[in-house]
């Protein structure tokens, strides 16, 4: 499968008051056409960070000093804003997290919709109105003639993260960054949100970057799996690949950590430490401080991805792997 | 040791009508017309015994935090009465509670380990302050008492100087826990204690409550929105749904056994990785119904329910007995299969 987006080489650092901060390390994450690709860790592992830059709205302390983002061909961090500001949006749309504070409270939220089809394309007036209520419908909001000219308060978060979602589908991107769309919400009304992009990815061929730190969620909805921690990718796999056997200790570390229906009290597993300060000067392995299997070649320089023999879609960075 | 009877906390809505024009009225029509209530909590009985841990699970918006700050007395009942070690101290009002023995009595862990702690006080002065308000202790005998509470809750004792800023989330969520001990409280409130947290630093705190209830010997209130993580800490189970209790039983019997079809559904949502068998998912159309004024005769799930009868809408179901100890307020709870039937073969 040809890939939609493809990030590669990725660094990000962050001037701060405390030194640089090296966000991002190297990262590379591929997306294909129509995939799910779920990127999964604890917070500050650089997730969101991750999608900041590939939508270019990074803030401005931030710096890339290598990397490249191909997004359909273009470059996306070589390209001009004005270049940009025809692909988001209309190719590539983002979701985030708290639906309430993501929309405008004090514009009703058809009209909210209205602004992206009328910034990507002449609309007339009254075309504009069935766009938006049609989007509305797409998203499965029940009366989205009524809903249309609802303001964000008036709706449940539920409805709120359909309406954003609405608006990131309404020009039918190719590509959809979701930045944790269900943290905040209840299990059944993340469930509904969760089958609803399932279903519309489906039906309109859409490729979805689902950031997440519940790796029962991305199990359950995504592909492929990309594990993070403190700013590089330690794992990348298929989701069945994954589970059924990690090769990184820190994802086995993860999987040990998240209560599911069946494990017991004594069975549930911590991952020791704690991510390390990032503005400090880092070992090549970063969870090496955390790992029990630890060995002194974990700390040589080079190159340290490597593909499962086995799997070959299957990748880690580790060199003891479970 | 916990009863509660009758519980409920109203609130009066606007519904646009001025009080003026709403006396008015009820002066024409020789009755009093009251303000609409929404009905935030309604006729809640429970109990949790002597060392047991009760975990309450719903949707938000369901009355869980009502029902929390109601019996830890932080705000006043509409009606009914809270039993603690046989006292009502729900006849307490809440001003004087806050200088009452039973404040000592029942302690409460905040969702938010961060928000939860002054930003300006250490991690001592946190823990120190219930030792010095409640149980009246000069601050320099506070020192011992404070180093034992922070060993019992894993907190190494050279962080007690530090500020909450200066803490990882774990450290914090442990400075909490050892603030809500200091009392010796006989009943502890989680209120998702671990919902901010990552799932590497939840799983030691969960191990850390389940050690210290086995060790001290009180009992839990465990709020939580996560399943799977009510499952691996409480006796028993109380689920809710727009202000009323709709099921209750033990862990197994609501995990295994589920007889309200919301009960049902909130299992069937919990998202699961590969390795656990597929459950079959359950979906609720719609929003809840207003929780104001509601209808008395019809059943609160009514419109999101998937079997919805008529019946439901003529006749409010109240909890039945199901089994020793498991009730569901429904019409057709005994008629409902086990949960394992629900997967996928």
């Amino acid at each position: 499968m040809s890939a939609l987006l493809e990030v590669s080489d990725l660094s990000v650092e962050f001037r701060s008051r405390a030194g640089t901060v090296h966000v991002l390390d190297r990262i590379a994450l591929s997306v294909a056409r129509g995939e799910t690709l779920a990127v999964v860790g604890e917070s500050g592992s650089g997730k969101s960070v991750a999608a900041f830059s590939i939508m270019g709205i990074l803030d401005d302390a931030a710096r890339i000093p290598n990397g490249r983002v191909d997004f359909g061909g273009m470059d996306l961090l070589k390209a001009k804003r004005r270049e940009l500001d025809e692909v988001r949006g209309r190719e590539m749309a983002m979701i985030f997290q708290s639906p309430r504070t993501a929309l405008n409270p004090i514009r009703k939220v058809g009209h909210q919709i209205e602004d992206v089809l009328r910034r990507h394309g002449p609309v007339a007036r009254g075309d504009a109105k069935r766009r938006a209520i049609e989007a509305l419908e797409q998203v499965r909001i029940p009366d989205p003639g009524r809903r249309y000219d609802a303001y964000p308060f008036e709706l449940s978060g539920g409805l709120c993260q359909r309406v954003m979602i609405a608006i990131a589908l309404c020009c039918k991107p190719r590509l959809l960054i979701a930045d944790e769309p269900t943290t905040g919400l209840d299990v059944t009304t993340q469930a509904t949100i969760m089958d609803l992009l399932a279903e519309l990815g489906r039906e309109t061929g859409l490729a979805t970057l689902l950031i997440t730190h519940d790796l029962a969620l991305a199990s359950q909805y995504a592909d492929r799996i990309a594990v993070m921690h403190a700013g590089q990718v330690v794992e990348t796999a298929p989701t069945a690949s994954l589970f059924a056997a990690p090769r990184h200790p820190y994802t086995a570390g993860l999987m040990g950590a998240t209560p599911t229906s069946t494990t017991a009290l004594d069975a549930l597993e911590s991952v020791p430490g704690r991510i390390p300060p990032l503005n400090a000067d880092l070992p090549v392995c970063r969870f090496a401080e955390r790992c029990s299997r630890r060995v002194a070649e974990c700390d040589d320089p080079g190159p340290r991805f490597d593909a499962d023999a086995q799997a070959p879609d299957h990748y880690f960075a580790c060199r003891r792997p479970l | 040791m916990l009863d509660v009877q009758g519980l409920s906390k109203l609130y009066p809505v606007s519904d646009g009508e001025s009080a003026p024009m709403r006396a008015l009225r009820g002066w024409a029509r020789h009755q009093p017309c009251p303000a609409p209530k929404l009905h935030a909590v309604d006729d809640v009985n429970f109990t949790i015994g002597a060392g047991e841990s009760v975990g309450l699970v719903g949707e938000s918006g369901c009355g869980k935090s009502t029902l929390v700050s109601l019996i830890t007395r932080l705000i006043e009942p509409s009606a009914g009465a809270i039993l603690f070690e046989g006292e009502d101290i729900a006849a307490i009002n809440t001003r004087a509670f806050a200088r009452s023995p039973e404040r000592g009595a029942i302690q409460v862990v905040f969702q938010d380990p961060h928000d939860s702690l002054n930003p300006r006080h250490s991690a001592f002065d946190a823990i120190a302050e219930p030792l010095r308000r409640l149980k009246k202790m000069a601050t320099a005998d506070c020192r011992p008492r404070v180093a034992e509470l922070a060993r019992d809750v894993g907190l190494p004792e050279e962080l007690l100087d530090r500020l909450p800023h200066q803490l990882s989330g774990g450290q914090k969520a442990r400075v909490n826990i050892a603030r809500a001990l200091a009392p010796e409280p006989r009943l502890l409130v989680l209120d998702e204690p671990t919902s901010a947290l990552d799932v590497s630093v939840q799983a030691v705190i969960l191990k850390l409550l389940a050690d210290l209830r086995s060790r001290l010997g009180i009992s839990y209130l465990f709020v939580s929105h996560d399943l799977n993580v009510v499952r691996l800490l409480c006796d028993r189970v109380i689920v809710m749904y727009l202000g009323r209790i709709v099921e209750t039983g033990t862990a197994e019997q609501v995990f295994e056994q589920a007889a309200h079809p919301y009960t049902r559904a909130l299992i069937s949502a919990i998202p699961r990785t590969i390795e656990e068998s597929e459950v079959e998912r359950i979906h609720l159309p719609g929003d809840p119904r207003s929780p104001v004024n509601p209808d008395p005769n019809v059943c609160r799930f009514y419109g999101r329910c998937p079997r919805g009868v008529d019946q439901c809408q003529r006749n409010e179901p109240r909890l039945q007995r199901l089994a020793e100890g498991h009730e569901a307020a429904c019409h057709f709870a005994d008629e409902a299969s086990p949960l394992s039937a629900l997967r996928f073969q």
